[in-house]
């Protein structure tokens, strides 16, 4: 709570945190996105949107099984890949 | 005599009236005389030793009287004073790079391995090409002072040759501080305060230019002063109470994170923060630096902070940050979570609570901190209370490193004996035959070496790549390193659009004066790094990866030959396709380096991720456009 104004004039998820309290999963999974995503991919139509790979596919991109890309193995739960796959499953924004 | 010798040092008194003065208190004739030469000495270390010759003369006795050996230079003919200078002062070693942007990558590798300011001698007409690699100077905050020629400040001002009218305007956002001397008169004040300000921490280049007629002037008279009578000590040490606070609150901790950034290395606090670490047993990630300021194969390593997320990150309730810019988006990193408590320790104070509204800002030397913290945990908890504190901990930790190796491990073994080669297995080859305490001096995208190469407690160092991520440093930076730590190996690892960022001339400085480093081509032919980004944020590749074009990162028509290039600079070097072949070329290199030569292995290794396989790019030959075969 304590940081929250602050931190919403630094990181590119700031519009996204807003909505992430909802629970709904593709807010949580934009939040996620902006923080840990979004420097690299982008956002909206040039960010991951779209995305067609598997659920499988994508968790072993996240454990860093692809060249290049960080390993967040066991940075995110289960209910927070699933929302985060699902964010970016969703056409461009 | 007491009394006397500070009347006499305080000009109170002449010579005469103080060997007056002893002889008259009975001392011999010899005493007297032998009392005067300890006080005239003193007298010169306090007040300088009065020089006389060309503004040349006067720089170069100012870089003597700092204890500087080398100086990194690119030729100019304004720079004539100087030269003649160094020539008669064989202490002083001018090194020539044949490009202002390799000498300055030279000597920020210098300074980065030495600790040492750096000297940096340039024409005034180089600055520009200088100033990528002052950027990432600037950036990972090295100590340069930069000191150019400039055209006789009588005809400034008229856009004349080699003119411009402000030369130190485009230098602003990238040094500490800038001036051009004025006076003759002044070398030495200005030079002195150059070396100074350069080293003082946080470091950074500053630039003073010395116009031809300012350096060319003679018989000019001035006072030489030690520099170490203008180095500022930043032994800052952190007020108890803050102290008191940091330490309740990290062995309070259930979850603690240390983020590890430059000022760890920089303060030599290397060994101190792995003191700490294993102290409560807390993971450490290793931030944003040109270092790395915690040993990558310890067990309490955590992975970094830019580029993804270190372990434990998210959980953790309590983030120690030390010396280092805390973790953002603007360098690609996951944020801290809100429930730490955050703890920021910098002597670049200025960067404290920046970013974070921060529970525990300390301005104060991280090295003087860490000790600090150390006592003061050691003086709250009985031994019983830190084993419970550390329980686990470690165990946990080194648990999660393995079973990340064992992932590396078999996401490797489908190419590990690919041929183009993976770069993982160069550098596994690589590790296995370097020296153990080799320092590698990267300049590629990924982290390959890191998580490859054996970078354990009392192994290998790396220093680099830099962090201002400006292509065309790595072979000068390795250059630099090795001048500075001839006893150590010196790996340059480059990717092959690295090396084709004007660095090539670097193997003539390194040929030149025989500086032995090994140079390690991780060639994919192909800017590989720039082209997956591309590649995955185009909306074109997204909505159909079969019309996306690689426009601009192929670099394998022509495909280059880096072993001939090599060899035209009189140095030996070997092409490596297949896996099999790696030992035996890494012995022929290890060979050449013990007998005093660079060598150059060209890896062909694999391109990787999205467009890997193109081979594609835009068929435009002027030859074929012309209307006249000329």
């Amino acid at each position: 709570v304590r940081r929250n104004g602050g931190r919403a004039a630094v990181f590119l998820a700031a519009t996204l945190v807003a909505v992430a309290a909802s629970g709904d999963p593709l807010a949580t999974g934009g939040r996620i996105f902006g923080e840990a995503c979004a420097s690299c991919h982008g956002t909206g139509a040039s960010g991951l949107a779209g995305y067609r790979g598997s659920l499988d596919d994508f968790r072993r991109i996240l454990s860093g099984q692809v060249d290049r890309m960080p390993d967040f193995y066991g940075t995110f739960s289960d209910e927070e890949i699933a929302a985060l796959y699902a964010y970016v499953r969703t056409p461009a924004r | 005599v007491r009394t006397l010798l500070k009347r006499l040092l305080d000009h109170e008194i002449s010579r005469r009236e103080f060997g007056q003065s002893m002889l008259a208190l009975g001392f011999s004739a010899a005493t007297v005389r032998a009392a005067l030469g300890s006080a005239g000495q003193a007298a010169a270390d306090s007040d300088g030793t009065e020089f006389v010759g060309t503004g040349g003369e006067v720089l170069a006795e100012c870089l003597r009287a700092a204890g500087v050996r080398y100086v990194f230079n690119s030729n100019s003919t304004g720079q004539g004073p100087f030269y003649d200078a160094l020539a008669a002062r064989p202490d002083l070693d001018l090194i020539v790079a044949l490009d202002e942007g390799q000498a300055t990558a030279m000597a920020e590798g210098y300074q980065l391995a030495s600790g040492s300011t750096a000297i940096l001698s340039l024409p005034s007409i180089g600055m520009p090409n200088a100033m990528s690699n002052l950027y990432n100077a600037w950036k990972d905050r090295s100590s340069i002072a930069v000191f150019s020629d400039g055209q006789s400040s009588r005809v400034g001002g008229r856009d004349g040759f080699q003119q411009l009218d402000d030369w130190l305007q485009p230098t602003e956002t990238i040094t500490k501080w800038r001036w051009q001397v004025e006076h003759p008169e002044r070398i030495g004040e200005f030079a002195r305060r150059a070396i100074k300000i350069a080293g003082t921490p946080p470091g950074g280049p500053v630039y003073v230019r010395l116009p031809k007629d300012i350096l060319g002037a003679t018989d000019l008279r001035q006072a030489i002063y030690p520099q170490a009578s203008f180095t500022v000590s930043l032994d800052m040490q952190p007020k108890p109470e803050v102290i008191e606070r940091a330490a309740r609150l990290l062995l309070a901790a259930k979850s603690p994170l240390i983020n590890a950034g430059g000022e760890v290395t920089r303060s030599g606090a290397r060994g101190d923060l792995v003191e700490l670490a294993e102290l409560l047993s807390i993971p450490v990630a290793q931030g944003h630096s040109v270092y790395g300021d915690f040993p990558f194969g310890h067990p309490l390593f955590a992975g970094f902070s830019v580029g993804g997320a270190p372990r434990g990150l998210r959980e953790a309730d309590l983030y120690l940050n030390l010396g280092g810019d805390m973790p953002d988006a603007a360098n690609f990193g996951l944020p801290v979570p809100d429930a730490a408590a955050i703890v920021d320790v910098r002597v670049e104070f200025d960067k404290l609570a920046s970013l974070y509204p921060t529970d525990l800002p300390v301005a104060a030397g991280v090295r003087e901190t860490i000790r600090a913290v150390i006592d003061a945990v050691n003086g709250m908890a009985t031994k019983s209370r830190l084993e419970s504190i550390r329980a686990g901990r470690l165990e946990q930790s080194r648990a999660a490193n393995e079973a990340a190796a064992e992932r590396r491990r078999q996401r490797n073994a489908a190419t590990w004996n690919d041929s183009p080669m993976s770069t993982d297995r160069v550098l596994y080859e690589a590790d296995r035959a370097l020296e153990p305490d080799a320092i590698i001096v990267p300049e590629t995208t990924g982290r390959n070496a890191y998580s490859t190469m054996d970078f354990g407690q009392g192994r290998k160092t790396v220093i680099g790549p830099t962090t201002g991520f400006a292509l065309g440093w790595g072979l000068g930076a390795a250059l630099g390193v090795k001048i500075a730590r001839p006893d150590h190996q010196v790996v340059a690892v480059l990717g092959d659009g690295a090396l084709l960022f004007g660095q090539l001339e670097g193997l003539w400085t390194a040929a030149r004066y025989a500086i032995p480093i090994l140079i390690v081509v991780l060639n994919n032919r192909s800017y590989d790094s720039e082209r997956q980004a591309l590649f995955m944020t185009s909306p074109v590749a997204k909505a159909n990866q079969d019309r996306w074009k690689d426009m601009a990162c192929y670099l394998g028509d022509p495909a280059i030959d880096f072993v001939r290039i090599a060899q035209g600079f009189g140095i030996e070097g070997t092409t490596v396709s297949r896996p099999d072949d790696l030992a035996a070329a890494i012995a022929r290199a290890g060979a050449a380096t013990r007998a005093g030569q660079p060598y150059l292995i060209d890896a062909i290794v694999a391109r990787t991720g999205g467009g890997a396989e193109s081979t594609w790019h835009p068929d435009i030959s002027i030859a074929k456009r012309r209307t006249r075969k000329v």
